[in-house]
């Protein structure tokens, strides 16, 4: 074969020539049998040698599968139903997940409100005289009674006698 | 060499036309039942398909309000809703093998008797029954890690009183329903209540609202807070020492009340024996259910002479060098009338009146000024009348008033001295506090202010009459200091002060309690009203013991507890005592023995 002199003689779609049964694309090539010293074409598959080509055939080809005529328009509302579809099924899933949001939210909210309420209790506890003058008490402090304080008397500046401030013994 | 597919495909197969009928029958049978189906469902049991699916699906969710907060007038937390877990049991979900066992857990986590768990979880005709409501939190920990799939916690709202047996009569408390019976929880209920909320909507398996879905919502409103006018501290100092007196004395109650003069606020209102609102179950209803400061009438006994001297001044039936004889006892229609002791004081003034709390001086006294003008002067003092404080339960007290069918002439005598005659403790510390106002009578309140969403409202102080003009209060203030200062020391009654350091008001009253048909028992009700300091005064006090067992007067029941009080509150008023005004072995702002 590699001594053969061929010639190519054009670049055909399958199904235009008779020798081309499987190949799709394939260039036909002019050889010389020496076997019977006859030429004879050969078809060669293009399709990894000229990508090129192939896809130029495409492209030629393309306009008959867009032939749709009538049935473009069912085409077309299939697809604004498919998107519609899309649509719908994109903004159920984001209210969805804005609900599941608010479903976390309010459980989080909830939860603080009640954490709110027992900080306030334990504020409030603190600030009970009962548990204040027990602590106190637990720990050792007596009760401030009247016989523990003395109130001073303080000479000011210009020799007047003034009271100060309650001072515990 | 043939293939079982090329066999197949090779065989004829005959479809008979009854075949092809037949099974276009069935399937005709089967839509039709579906299209009937179809048809029941959506056109004629629509709603009943819908009420179902909707009930099923759709809930509605109660939003409970939280009920307002109620403060001191510091800010300090009095009252206050919080959510903690209760428990419920599911009996049916209970296995009976484990029932006992479970029950005696539960028992010993509770501290409830078993038994009586074991009841509530046996109790099959019910699929929820409550076990314990309102757990502690450690409580509730416990409870989930016994991870019983029977045992259900539930949060719910619970009011908390979280000072525990703190001024209970005045903020009063709450039901198992959350409404107010007692105090300013029952006067402002509604206020502090809120509106509860609902959502209707449907729900996921937790009985979560699906927000993606339709829904409606009202949102709660939440209670509004009330700031009350008390002082913790005052109040504090109060009722312990109230306490300390009614115990020390075997009483069976007593009531103290501190008034700010100025304004009418009251800083401190306590009543013995008091209950812990956070559980009252098992007390005495009449011990919460009434507010002795307002709800209780007494005979004020001498400490109503203070009215007697100031209608008389008032008048100018007498002035303070009018004399009258007291011998003790005298002799009014058909009725002989004495002092306490039966001893006469001789001659005295207005202000001899109160020093020795001569009842035959103030009648002497109240009959130079005459009924009408004496009554005139009780009725604008307020007495007979509801002084309008924020509290429920509170009474008018009542006397006769000439003219009425219960007034006899001698009632004049007796009501001079405090006898025949109803008043609330509220009431006659309101007396003092206006003559410790120049004669201004200012309305008591007890709310400093109303807040909604975070807006408040203060309370202003109304002007509720002047009975008296700021001359005669003035005179009657300079009497009743001569008369405080004699209690402390009865050889040297002018050489010690009541409240060393300070100038302080106060008269002192024992009276017999009424046994309803006419006369008295022989129990008695010691008490002790006044204001310090007189030179610019700022408080009125008034202290009642009741029904002491150890000593019948109030000069030694209540004075103590008057005297600590007053010098508690000028401490903690920073008020600088005067180191002119203390007698031999008296040192300024101490009450000896404490």
């Amino acid at each position: 074969m590699s001594n053969a002199k061929t010639r190519e003689v054009g670049a055909f779609a399958c199904g235009q020539l008779p020798v081309c049964e499987e190949a799709r694309v394939v260039a036909l090539h002019l050889v010389m049998n020496p076997n019977t010293a006859k030429r004879q074409y050969m078809a060669i598959p293009l399709k990894q040698l000229f990508p090129l080509q192939q896809a130029r055939l495409r492209r030629l080809e393309l306009g008959r599968y867009i032939q749709l005529d009538g049935g473009r328009s069912y085409v077309a509302v299939a697809l604004l139903l498919a998107l519609m579809g899309v649509a719908l099924v994109a903004q159920t899933v984001r209210v969805a997940q804005t609900g599941h949001e608010i479903d976390v939210l309010q459980t989080a909210q909830t939860q603080l409100i009640r954490e709110h309420k027992a900080l306030l209790l334990r504020k409030a506890d603190a600030q009970s005289m009962q548990r204040i003058e027990k602590y106190a008490i637990d720990t050792g402090m007596i009760p401030v009674q009247s016989v523990y304080v003395q109130y001073l008397l303080l000479k000011t500046d210009h020799g007047q006698l003034t009271v100060n401030d309650t001072v515990v013994r | 060499m043939s293939t079982p597919g090329t066999n197949n495909s090779s065989r004829s197969i005959v479809l008979h036309p009854w075949r092809l009928g037949a099974a276009l029958l069935l399937v005709l049978m089967v839509f039709g039942r579906i299209v009937v189906q179809l048809a029941d469902v959506h056109l004629l049991d629509r709603a009943g398909y819908a009420g179902r699916a909707s009930g099923e699906i759709n809930q509605v969710i109660p939003l409970t309000a939280s009920r307002g907060e109620i403060h001191d007038r510091n800010g300090d937390i009095l009252a206050l809703d919080v959510e903690r877990e209760s428990l419920y049991v599911a009996p049916a979900q209970v296995a009976p093998a484990e029932s006992a066992r479970l029950a005696v857990t539960l028992g010993a986590i509770l501290d409830m008797p078993a038994e009586k768990i074991l009841a509530k979880l046996l109790d099959t005709s019910r699929a929820w029954v409550p076990i314990k409501r309102w757990l502690a939190p450690n409580v509730a920990d416990k409870i989930t890690i016994l991870d019983e799939p029977s045992l259900h916690l539930v949060y719910e709202p619970h009011r908390f009183y979280p000072q525990g047996k703190f001024a209970p009569h005045l903020i009063g408390a709450t039901n198992l329903n959350g409404m107010g019976i007692a105090g300013v929880e029952a006067s402002f209920d509604s206020f502090l209540r809120g509106t509860d909320g609902v959502i209707t909507a449907e729900v996921d398996i937790n009985n979560n609202p699906i927000w993606s879905r339709p829904y409606n919502q009202k949102l709660p409103v939440n209670g509004n807070q009330l700031n009350l006018t008390i002082d913790s501290y005052i109040q504090h100092v109060t009722e312990t020492e109230l306490g300390l007196a009614v115990d020390q004395h075997g009483a069976s109650g007593g009531t103290a009340i501190v008034l700010d003069i100025k304004t009418g606020a009251v800083l401190a209102m306590a009543s013995y024996p008091a209950f812990d609102p956070n559980d009252y179950a098992g007390v005495d209803p009449s011990i919460y259910n009434i507010n002795p400061a307002v709800g209780e009438i007494y005979e004020p006994g001498s400490t109503f002479k203070m009215v007697t001297i100031a209608a008389g001044l008032q008048a100018n039936a007498f002035d303070e060098n009018t004399q009258v004889e007291d011998k003790g006892t005298i002799h009014r229609y058909d009725y002989t009338l004495a002092n306490f002791d039966y001893n006469g004081h001789g001659v005295m003034t207005p202000a001899g009146v109160l020093y020795y709390s001569s009842n035959i001086g103030a009648l002497l006294f109240a009959e130079l000024t005459g009924e009408s003008i004496f009554y005139d002067t009780v009725d604008a003092f307020g007495f007979g009348k509801l002084t309008g404080i924020e509290l429920p339960g509170e009474t008018a007290g009542i006397y006769w008033k000439p003219g009425t069918t219960g007034y006899t002439p001698i009632n004049l005598d007796t009501n001079a001295f405090g006898q025949g005659i109803g008043v609330t403790p509220l009431q006659v510390v309101r007396m003092a506090a206006t003559i410790a106002n120049n004669g201004v009578m200012m309305r008591p309140f007890i709310i400093k202010s109303r807040c909604t969403d975070g807006v408040c409202v203060e309370t202003q102080p109304s002007e509720q009459g002047r009975p008296i003009d700021a001359d005669v209060a003035y005179r009657v203030r300079k009497m009743v200091m001569k008369s405080a200062n004699h209690y402390v020391n009865a050889t040297q009654p002018d050489t010690n002060w009541l409240v060393p350091g300070f100038k302080v008001g106060a008269k002192t009253g024992t009276s017999s309690i009424p046994d309803g048909h006419g006369g008295y028992t022989s129990e008695t009700i010691g008490s002790v009203v006044g204001m310090a300091p007189l030179d610019v005064p700022r408080y009125a006090v008034i202290v009642k013991i009741d029904r002491p067992q150890d000593d019948i007067w109030g000069v030694r029941t209540a004075l103590p507890v008057y005297r600590r009080i007053v010098a508690e509150l000028m401490r903690y008023d920073r008020i600088a005592p005067d180191h002119i005004l203390v007698g031999e072995n008296q040192r300024p702002g101490v009450i000896n023995g404490g």
